[in-house]
């Protein structure tokens, strides 16, 4: 299988990938891993005129972290950010990265790459969505920052312009005496595409569990964060009647459709299942 | 530089320079298969499932099919045939032969080419557990042995690795030292 033909630009500066982003926006695409990119080429489900390949800009190697965020820039692989000892502070980040694909997409595959591709059951989408962040987006017009939550605007689409690469993403570190975890339902096990990707996180203050963040994504609906009714309805002890009831809650309002995988129905019983075992294991944390 | 649909590429592949004008839409695996004859990086899928095609690309394992040759260029690749001597199996193919962790031997290359790589690591310092010598290995599909015994010889290669490698630094700071 190979893709259809298309002509190969390696920019060697920012400036020089946006020029060619705007000189023909529709028909060009960015190519970072490729580890998305090139099956949807191979498969011939998309025919672009030309990709810049973004991999020979050193600027876009930036990964720094800071007292509040983990700036990751575009040409970072998932590998290099899992093996960042940083990232360690980072909870649902660091438990869903070692899980993103095998280790050989994750060594070209990268972070920036995949909430580009905004597939809605990508586990960087959801744990953007729980930790919090912005995307730093930039064109020949200039720098745009999108804040996390108004990112992902449907399945396989994200607010990045046609002409816009995604410079960097900011996670937000989770304030001192936060805990969070990541769970993921796939079907042939391991490194597959998730059927339903879930976060959860909260401030355990005292016997009390605060500031609680729920975050889902899955085919159908984008990843997103648990309205504000459900999860303030949560804090406390985190018991099994308010656990069952925002699960319900959160299942009924999300937009899930069927693929060859799973049927929407199946998926938002999944989430009540996967966000009750997830909310269980935060209150095993509240002393 | 302006778009083109030829590219100039310049690599090392298994230690050789190579230079070569390549379609923009050529992958990797291949290149190294029918330009360089290096045939031994498999084709299974074709897009980036499989892990037969896997080749070290800076010292990381990669998928030759999900890599454009245009995107190799300048990097530094090893696949199969620079792991071992021509006509010598390498010691990670001797203990995959042992535990009998071969059958039709399409995904071989793809394991070994893992192994390697999880062998570099445990050189760097790393100690994989028995659960992320799995993870590790799960990057590639076997669809005769069954698994079990590609685990076992990967455990083992790990495993001795540990012991060479602790045996070395063990001999090395202590004449050091003595000196």
């Amino acid at each position: 299988m190979h893709p259809a033909p298309f002509e190969y630009l390696a920019a060697t500066t920012v400036a020089e990938a946006c020029a060619e982003l705007a000189r023909d926006p529709e028909g060009t695409s960015v190519l970072a891993g490729g580890q998305s990119l090139i099956p949807r080429l191979v498969r011939r489900l998309e025919r672009p005129r030309c990709l810049v390949d973004i991999t020979k800009i050193a600027e876009l190697y930036e990964l720094g972290c800071t007292a509040d965020t983990l700036s990751v820039s575009a040409g970072v692989t998932q590998r290099t950010i899992e093996l960042y000892p940083p990232t360690s502070g980072f909870g649902v980040l660091a438990q869903a990265l070692p899980g993103v694909g095998k280790v050989t997409t994750r060594n070209r595959g990268t972070v920036c790459g995949s909430l580009a591709n905004a597939d809605p059951g990508a586990e960087l989408g959801v744990c953007l969505q729980v930790l919090g962040g912005e995307v730093i987006a930039i064109s020949t017009h200039g720098l745009r920052r999108i804040a996390a939550h108004d990112f992902f605007r449907a399945p396989r689409c994200s607010a990045l312009e046609a002409d816009e690469l995604l410079h960097t993403v900011r996670f937000n570190r989770p304030p001192a005496g936060t805990t969070g975890y990541f769970e993921k339902v796939t079907v042939r096990g391991a490194g597959d595409t998730p059927v339903l990707s879930a976060a959860v996180m909260a401030r355990i203050a005292g016997d009390r569990a605060t500031e609680v963040r729920i975050g889902v994504g899955g085919e159908g609906q984008s990843p997103v964060l648990a309205p504000a009714a459900i999860t303030e309805a949560l804090a406390g002890s985190l018991d099994d009647a308010a656990i069952d009831q925002a699960g319900r809650l959160l299942a009924a309002q999300l937009e899930f459709t069927g693929d060859s995988r799973a049927c929407a129905d199946h998926r938002r019983r999944l989430v009540t299942g996967v966000v009750g075992r997830l909310l269980r294991r935060l209150r095993a944390d509240v002393p | 530089m302006s778009r083109t649909d030829k590219v100039s590429i310049a690599m090392r592949v298994n230690g050789r320079p190579i230079r070569a004008d390549v379609p923009a839409r050529m992958t990797l695996a291949d290149f190294l298969r029918e330009r360089l004859g290096l045939t031994g990086t498999h084709i299974g899928c074709g897009e980036g499932l499989c892990g037969t095609c896997n080749v070290l690309l800076e010292s990381r394992s990669a998928r030759a099919c999900l890599t454009l040759a245009a995107q190799a260029d300048g990097t530094d690749i090893i696949t199969i045939e620079g792991l071992s001597l021509p006509g010598q199996p390498s010691p990670v193919q001797d203990c995959l032969v042992r535990h009998h962790a071969l059958q039709c031997g399409f995904c071989t290359p793809g394991f070994v080419v893992l192994i390697a790589e999880l062998l570099a690591e445990v050189d760097a310092g790393k100690r994989p557990t028995a659960e992320q010598i799995c993870e590790h290995l799960n990057s590639s599909v076997c669809r005769c042995t069954g698994y079990a015994p590609i685990i076992a010889a990967a455990q083992e290669l790990v495993a001795d690795r540990i012991v060479a490698k602790a045996n070395r630094d063990n001999a090395t700071p202590r004449t050091e030292a003595a000196r």
